[in-house]
This record gives structure tokens, C-alpha cells and sequence, in this order.
């Protein structure tokens, strides 16, 4: 393997790893520990979650330099599990170029849970979190229901390509103002358990996660990227449904 | 009897609830399981903490731990990324109430009560962050020093 395959495998690898919602201490590993396996062992990765940036250097040759951006983040921990898998395998048998090419195709190609099943299990969300809130079943009913209004709206904004603000403005806006129609047409007493539970469905749980685990292995950069998600996921979860709240107080 | 039933309700729900984060974050079926009863765990220890009395902020750390020491050990035990099982197990003790009624008092305009939760609130997200780091940072070390270990046999 010559130094560009290498380059577009581990940069390939590192941005699915990112992209699917692995740490960044496990992408700078991944990476420095595939080039080691290649022999570059004084290769230069640096990552945060929007970017990757790698050099790799070998006697008597210009170092080389390539760079990820990564646009899009879809949570699929399946795939973080087997592309960690695979990195392992490679430190281990040093494959070639190919045979890497052709595990990576397979990972993309593993199976992923229909819409169907995405909708099913908002649904689910929003249902056991009004019981959890203690609210009754009628509650949970529409708290399902909530659930599933913002479902079929991430579903529409995410293909427009819009961005995580404004989904989650627009979703708990959306939750608020059905909350709030149906106790104004008396079918529910209150209307906060609904708003809660459809809004946990959410909640950024990768993020609290992933953040405090790179604060943990010292990438500041990447926590501080992180933690700001989730803080401005909450944010604006909080100013969609207020707004609704305050304007029908 | 009704404290046992709310706590027997609020950890199943919450185990459901985990379940089906679990589909929303691809988590294929062998996992799944395991990665929900890490959900059941922190809610346990959190409801019977909160029962005896120990304060929320006590006890969501306490949970936290408790979900951060099961992800980790099952992580070695099957094989997979720690983060899988753990992004699962603290969504039950996301405050994600204490913060709707933080906005509430806010647009209520009960400023002081709305500061008086925004801090606890903060105070509760906190702890999650302290549970995880102390047990992350102890299997980290753990690693370390094996990993040391090993290079000095060779």
C-alpha cells in the first residue's frame, strides 16, 4: 500500500467513525494506529468533529497531507462498532488495498432499521415518557402522537437538508402547539407531560456522552465542540415550545 | 406499596423508552438488550436513591456511575465501543423536565424560581458528566497501565 491508498482509507474510516457518532479519541487511535501498521509510525492526526486532518511521513520523502470534512452526522453505533472491528483486523493482518475496500462496503451495506421501525420506536419514545412522567394513559396516547409529528418532520427537514437549529426549533414548536390544541379541545388536563415526553425524543444523548468522554481524554476542542451541541440542541427546544407556550398563555 | 409500584413503573417505562432509543441509533438486536437493561440500572439506582433521601444531584451521579461501570464492563465483555451501551443507559436521568419547567417559570415570568431550577438543572446534567468521567477515567487509567505492562514483557 503506497501512501495515497493509505491516506484515502484512513481518512475514509475516520470520517464513518465521526460521522456515525464515535469519539474522537477513538478516530485519532483508529487512524495513528492504522498508519503505524503500515509502517508510518510518525503520523500526524488531528480530529474534531467537523474535521480530520492527516500527515504521514517516510525517510527521505515529502511528507504527505490530507484533510475530511464532515458535513452530515447520523448516529449509527452499529457501524462505529464494526468499523472499530475492522481497524483491529487491520493492525492486525495488514490487508491490502482492496481487501480493505471490499470490508468497508461491506460495513456500508449492513443492514439499518426501516423508517417504519425509526417511526415505531418514536412512537414508543413518546409513549413510556409520559407514564415515566407519571401521566395517564390518555396522555400517552397523545404524547405518542406528539411523537410522531415530530418524527415525520425531522424526516422531511433532514432531506431539505436543513440545519439541527432549525429542526429542532420547528419539532418542539410543533409538539407544543398539538399539546396545547388538544387541551384546549379539553382531551387532556394538563398539557406538560406531553410536551415533555414528545421533546425527549431529542434529547442529544450522544452528545452529553461523546462530549464528556473527549473532555476525559484531554481533546478540548472536540468537547467543547461537542458539549455546544447539546447545549444548543436544548436551547432550541426551549425557545420553539416557550414561544408556543407564551403565545397561547 | 405505592412508592414500589411508581418505582416499578418509572423503570420499566424508562427500559421501554431505551429500547427504542436504541432502534433510533441502529443498534442491532444482540445489543439492544444489554443496552437497555444498562437504562433499567441507572433508573433503579436512581428512583431508590431519590427514595432514601439522598437529593437528586447524589443520586443521578450515583446512577451515572453505575451506567458508566455496566457500559464499560460490558463493552470488554462483547466486544464493542463503550459509548454504544452508555449513549443508552443515561437517557433515563437527562433532566429533561427539570428543564421544561425551567422555561416555564421563565415565560410565567417567575424569574426566581426559573434561576433556582436552571441551576439545579445544571447541577443534575453535572452530575451525569462527573459520574461518567470518574468511572471512565478509572477503566482509561486501568488500560494505561496494562498496556505498559505489556510493552515492558516484551
Amino acid at each position: 500500500m503506497n501512501e495515497t491508498e493509505l491516506l484515502e482509507i484512513v481518512c475514509y474510516i475516520g470520517k464513518k467513525l465521526t460521522r456515525y457518532g464515535a469519539e474522537v479519541y477513538r478516530v485519532e487511535e483508529s487512524v495513528s494506529r492504522i498508519c503505524a501498521a503500515y509502517g508510518y509510525t510518525s503520523a500526524e492526526v488531528y480530529a474534531i468533529p467537523s474535521n480530520i486532518v492527516v500527515t504521514v511521513y517516510k525517510k527521505d520523502r515529502s511528507p504527505l497531507t490530507q484533510s475530511v470534512r464532515i458535513n452530515t452526522r447520523l448516529t449509527n453505533l452499529d457501524r462505529v462498532g464494526e468499523y472499530n472491528r475492522l481497524c483491529r483486523r487491520i493492525c492486525r493482518e495488514k490487508p491490502d488495498f482492496a481487501k480493505i475496500k471490499k470490508e468497508i462496503s461491506k460495513i456500508e451495506n449492513r443492514p439499518v432499521y426501516g423508517t417504519g421501525m425509526q417511526f415505531a420506536s418514536f412512537l414508543l419514545v413518546g409513549f413510556s415518557f409520559v407514564f415515566f412522567f407519571g401521566g395517564d394513559l390518555k396522555s400517552a396516547l397523545l404524547g405518542a402522537a406528539a411523537a410522531g409529528i415530530i418524527f415525520f418532520l425531522t424526516y422531511i427537514m433532514t432531506k431539505a437538508d436543513l440545519s439541527a437549529f432549525l429542526i429542532n426549533v420547528t419539532c418542539s414548536a410543533a409538539a407544543a402547539l398539538f399539546a396545547i390544541g388538544m387541551y384546549k379541545l379539553k382531551l387532556i388536563d394538563s398539557y406538560d407531560t406531553v410536551v415533555i415526553s414528545a421533546l425527549m425524543t431529542m434529547v442529544p444523548g450522544v452528545s452529553i456522552t461523546n462530549g464528556m468522554r473527549d473532555f476525559i481524554s484531554g481533546d478540548l476542542m472536540a468537547g467543547i465542540y461537542t458539549i455546544a451541541e447539546a447545549f444548543t440542541a436544548a436551547v432550541a427546544m426551549a425557545v420553539g415550545a416557550g414561544s408556543v407556550i407564551a403565545l397561547f398563555r | 406499596m405505592e412508592i414500589q409500584e411508581a418505582l416499578l413503573r418509572s423503570c420499566l417505562f424508562s427500559t421501554a423508552a431505551c429500547a427504542a432509543f436504541a432502534v433510533q441509533f441502529n443498534i442491532r438486536p444482540k445489543h439492544l438488550l444489554p443496552a437497555s437493561v444498562g437504562g433499567f440500572i441507572s433508573q433503579i439506582i436512581f428512583s431508590f436513591m431519590e427514595y432514601m433521601n439522598f437529593g437528586e444531584m447524589t443520586a443521578t451521579f450515583a446512577a451515572a456511575a453505575a451506567a458508566a461501570l455496566f457500559s464499560e464492563i460490558l463493552a470488554r465483555g462483547l466486544h464493542a465501543p463503550a459509548n454504544m451501551y452508555l449513549i443508552v443507559s443515561i437517557i433515563p436521568l437527562v433532566p429533561g423536565g427539570m428543564l421544561y419547567s425551567t422555561m416555564y417559570a421563565f415565560i410565567m415570568h417567575n424569574s426566581k424560581t426559573g434561576a433556582d431550577l436552571a441551576l439545579r438543572t445544571i447541577g443534575v446534567a453535572g452530575a451525569i458528566a462527573m459520574g461518567i468521567f470518574v468511572v471512565s477515567s478509572f477503566f482509561r487509567i486501568v488500560g494505561i497501565v496494562r498496556k505498559s505492562r505489556k510493552k515492558k514483557r516484551c
